[in-house]
């Protein structure tokens, strides 16, 4: 039977198999579980522990292709730190079989785009091309995922460009670095509490002997999902997979790391110098993981306190008080606990600490009183169409797929925490606002203004694991 | 499972769903989602505001969302985020949209909702004076963003004296002379019914499209004057070639580890006939991520995490632009290098592989400009907005393929000018200063300290 006709998906393996006796290249099918209200996706495994996950739509013209590794920051160690990050780059580089510039060439030359992206608990890289050549997708990402070349040429180059991404997103950034002094601060032990893009010294020091150790140790078949979202069928695409990674021998992976960290009994506090008019406060209470009961109604506290105008804190500090010019927080989506971060960038004038006292004040409103049932309706509804907007295209299903499975192993994860969200009552969320929201789990970094004679060295200082910060720990 | 409707309506390929009093209808329906994407569209912008008053029409704008007299601002925020419904209101220099996205069992009181805001907006004092500060607050603090204090200087190099190099918001020092009688005044009869357009995506019928079109359409500010008038002018000249010569404008911020980097001199306008051969030029020497400049800063130097070219979007001759950001004793030979390629390629041209390589490029990505409902009447609307057919934006392939080797070389040449280029950067003065005061062909040095910028709109 040709690839691409129509068959069942317990029909393919059989066939796929006949085609091969290498272990490694054997498909299983797994399940078929829905994906939002009209979608669907299956999985499959390989026999060398590669598993991958078809979202198909006949009506795109278009496919987006996912590789995740189960390798984030949190996976390093110190010293080492921002080497996940490094494969973003190092991953475009050259294999045994392809010369330096010819992945990105060869995507281009299909009018297709790709990048990567680097987190805490995750890596992955994504290509969108013209659904007719899927096939690229598949030969470049188990070319270099089987024979990336690691030298100096390659590494030393790509080490300048990183930390020229660092001064970018950190070293110059004010709420890059305040989010940089937040974690430091947060995770004394822990991974979370290092930059994902490191810290600046390790940037500049670490090896390609570093580097090709750090590959063979996370990128492998076993440590991979592919999903692959759009105008595909499970035939071809799984033909194609079982041709270009059934030859990669199956490797063990180190389980991650399973670090915890000390409970915090007091408030901790740090003071940022930056050269800015204005004061800014970032501070991050301490939540649990994705997986957690409570991170749904956690995530709906946010939207009542931050999400769109009508939100509580938007409007006290920002319409009412006018003493900040955004208020804005997120929720760690994190395997382990994270924080439940609130930045808060004050107005000319403006002190932060006045803002820190309102928001305080919101806060324990809701852990007194609760929240108001339009309130309740606005997180819900806000959630809904949060989690169908994140599938409009088929490169945000596939992110989607890949980003639960990682964080839950379960591509549909995020639909089910929709389904929580429509059951969470008032009592739930001021249940987790009396639970979590509490100062003594709190760290803060307040930014203060730094006159022009005093900046000097702030930028460097900075730059080598925040020595500019000037303490007041409370613990 | 999917739900497919193989006759779903097409703006894209069957063009206006109908017109409404003139004004066209616009519908890409597409059924997999249970919600609904519009835009109404009105060809005018903050390019027309009295210079007096810049930031009159994003003010105006900005205000819509505060109510009616019936309605509190309050309970205009609630009542949109109940509904998980987002209300965005997009000011641009040649035109604004007022764009909804709701789920489609809430679409109905979201548009209600809608039409009281456009039908009588209450423009009262205290909230008019609230958006002024809340906006001066946003202006100053792009101090602390050296991207777009970058960007701010470099449109007042660009477009010297002329309406493109102003802020939409308009400025800090006109702000504060705009009053509600202006707002008002401002927001009558603003706009012909040749001005108008409505479109649709998502999860919706022709009829339905129609009706809900018919709603917005009377609840507009219109002159009652008939659609066949055309679209009016919006009193925008051409701005001016760039000051001949190399200027550099120095925003002196203390020990940046960076510097952010945009070099540029005039670019293309929306008719201009050499339009397509720029795009595939540009293509080839700063639009992708193999592109020439990319190639040389980055990839083989390692000097910027990002190296870019483009055009702005302005109907009247806009810019061309190069951006980069390399670290500070990166950034003088970063800057010399990115001035001998766009000598190089205004003198040669780009080799003829580049050119294919580019061409096949913007064919074969066109997919994904129109891979969703959404982007397809983005494309529609877009056209709208230009006065162009849709037939013409349909053509696109047919267009680029008409491209050549030859044309992008005539067309950087004669669009392309290195000897008026405008250096614009965000950096550490006592690093840099001497050094750029020495790059070859510079003509005038302008240094700012980052805490004495004149955000008064003076030029």
């Amino acid at each position: 039977m040709a690839p691409g006709d129509h068959v069942s998906p317990e029909e393919i393996a059989p066939i796929l198999n006949r085609r091969t006796r290498r272990k490694s290249a054997q498909v299983t099918y797994l399940e078929e579980i829905p994906f939002g209200p009209a979608l669907f996706i299956r999985r499959y495994h390989l026999g060398n522990g590669l598993e991958v996950q078809v979202l198909p739509d006949p009506t795109s013209a278009t496919i987006s292709y996912h590789t995740w590794f189960r390798v984030g920051s949190r996976y390093e160690q110190p010293g080492k730190t921002g080497l996940s990050h490094m494969f973003e780059h190092l991953m475009f580089k050259s294999t045994k079989n392809r010369p330096q510039g010819s992945f990105d060439r060869t995507i281009e030359s299909h009018g297709g785009h790709n990048n990567a992206a680097t987190w805490t608990d995750w890596t992955y890289y994504h290509e969108n091309l013209p659904a007719s050549a899927l096939h690229v997708a598949v030969e470049l990402e188990s070319d270099r995922l089987a024979n990336l070349l690691l030298d100096d040429s390659q590494v030393l180059p790509e080490k300048e460009v990183v930390a020229n991404e660092r001064r970018l997103v950190v070293d110059d950034d004010v709420e890059g670095a305040a989010n940089e002094a937040l974690h430091a601060l947060a995770f004394r032990k822990h991974g979370y509490g290092w930059p994902t893009i490191g810290w600046m010294n390790d940037i500049q020091n670490y090896s390609t002997k570093d580097c090709i150790k750090f590959h063979r140790t996370y990128y492998n078949p076993g440590n991979a999902v592919v999903v692959v979202s759009g105008n595909v069928t499970d035939m071809d695409l799984l033909t194609l997979v079982q041709d270009h990674y059934g030859a990669i021998p199956a490797r063990k992976t180190p389980p991650a790391p399973r670090t915890k960290e000390a409970a915090q009994r007091a408030e901790r506090v740090k003071k940022l110098r930056w050269p800015t008019e204005t004061e800014k406060l970032l501070m991050g209470y301490r939540t649990p993981e994705l997986t957690h009961p409570d991170f749904v109604p956690l995530s709906m506290l946010r939207d009542i306190l931050v999400g769109g105008r009508s939100a509580r804190l938007t409007r006290r500090l920002v319409e009412k008080e006018e003493s900040a010019l955004q208020v804005r927080a997120s929720l760690a989506p994190f395997q382990d606990p994270g924080l439940f971060d609130f930045w808060l960038d004050m107005r000319p004038g403006q002190k932060a600490q006045r803002a820190l006292e309102l928001l305080e004040q919101e806060i324990a409103l809701i852990q007194k009183k609760g929240v108001k049932p339009w309130e309740l309706e606005k997180a819900k509804n806000r959630f809904e169409v949060s989690s169908l907007s994140e599938c409009e295209s088929v490169g945000g299903r596939a992110e989607q797929a890949g980003f639960f499975t990682m964080a839950a192993n379960d591509p549909s994860y995020g639909w089910k925490m929709l389904d929580q969200a429509l059951a969470t009552t008032k009592k739930d969320i001021q249940r987790v606002a009396q639970t979590y929201l509490i100062p003594k789990h709190r760290c803060r970094v307040h930014v203060l203004a730094q006159s022009n004679t005093a900046q000097s060295n702030t930028a460097q200082s900075n730059a080598t694991q925040s020595s500019a910060l000037q303490s007041s720990t409370a613990q | 499972m999917i739900k497919l409707s193989n006759t779903a309506f097409s703006s894209f390929h069957q063009g206006p769903l109908n017109h409404v009093n003139g004004m066209p209808v616009f519908l890409e329906a597409g059924h997999q989602l249970p919600v609904v994407d519009f835009v109404v569209t009105l060809k005018k912008g903050t390019a027309a505001d009295p210079s007096n008053q810049l930031g009159l029409t994003f003010l105006t704008w900005a205000l819509l969302r505060k109510g009616t007299r019936d309605i509190s601002s309050d309970q205009v925020e609630e009542a949109i985020d109940r509904m998980g419904a987002r209300l965005g209101i997009d000011v641009q220099r040649e035109h604004i949209q007022v764009h909804g996205w709701v789920l489609k069992r809430h679409l109905d009181t979201f548009v209600d909702l809608l039409c009281k805001l456009l039908r009588a907006p209450a423009f009262r004092k205290e909230d008019l004076e609230q958006k002024q500060r809340e906006i001066i607050a946003r202006q100053l603090s792009i101090k602390d963003d050296d991207r777009s204090l970058t960007q701010l200087h470099f449109r007042q190099a660009m477009f010297r004296g002329h309406s493109y190099a102003n802020p939409i918001a308009g400025w800090p020092s006109t702000l504060p002379k705009i009053r509600v009688k202006d707002v008002r005044a401002h927001y009558k009869n603003r706009f012909s019914p040749g001005q108008v357009s409505v479109g649709f995506s998502g999860d919706l019928e022709p009829t339905e499209a129609t009706h809900i079109a018919t709603r917005l359409i009377a609840s507009l500010p219109l002159e009652n004057e008939p659609a066949s008038a055309g679209p009016k002018s919006n009193h925008v000249s051409a701005p001016k070639a760039p000051r001949k010569g190399r200027h550099i404008t120095l925003v002196s911020k203390p020990d940046r580890a960076k510097s952010q980097i945009l070099i540029g001199t005039a670019g293309t306008h929306t008719r201009d006939p050499w339009r397509d051969s720029l795009t595939v030029a540009n293509t080839a020497f700063g639009g992708t991520f193999t592109s020439k400049l990319t190639q040389e800063v980055r990839e083989k130097r390692g000097w910027s995490y990002g190296a870019s070219s483009g055009f702005t979007g302005e109907h009247k001759r806009g810019a061309w632009y190069m951006s980069t950001f390399p670290a500070t004793e990166q950034t003088l030979p970063c800057i010399q290098l990115q001035l001998k390629l766009v000598e190089q390629w205004v003198m040669r041209g780009m080799p003829k592989a580049s050119i294919e390589f580019a061409k096949n490029y913007l064919l074969e990505s066109h997919c994904f400009d129109v891979d969703t409902p959404a982007k397809r009447l983005d494309q529609v609307i877009f056209a709208w907005v230009l006065n162009r057919p849709l037939s013409k934006v349909r053509l696109f392939p047919e267009r680029i393929r008409a491209v050549t080797h030859a044309s992008c070389k005539e067309a950087v040449q004669a669009r392309i000018d290195p000897n008026r280029l405008q250096i614009v950067l965000v950096g550490s003065e006592e690093h840099l200063a001497k050094g750029l005061a020495k790059l070859p062909g510079t003509t005038t040095l302008n240094t700012l300290p980052h805490d004495r910028i004149d955000l008064s709109g003076r030029t």
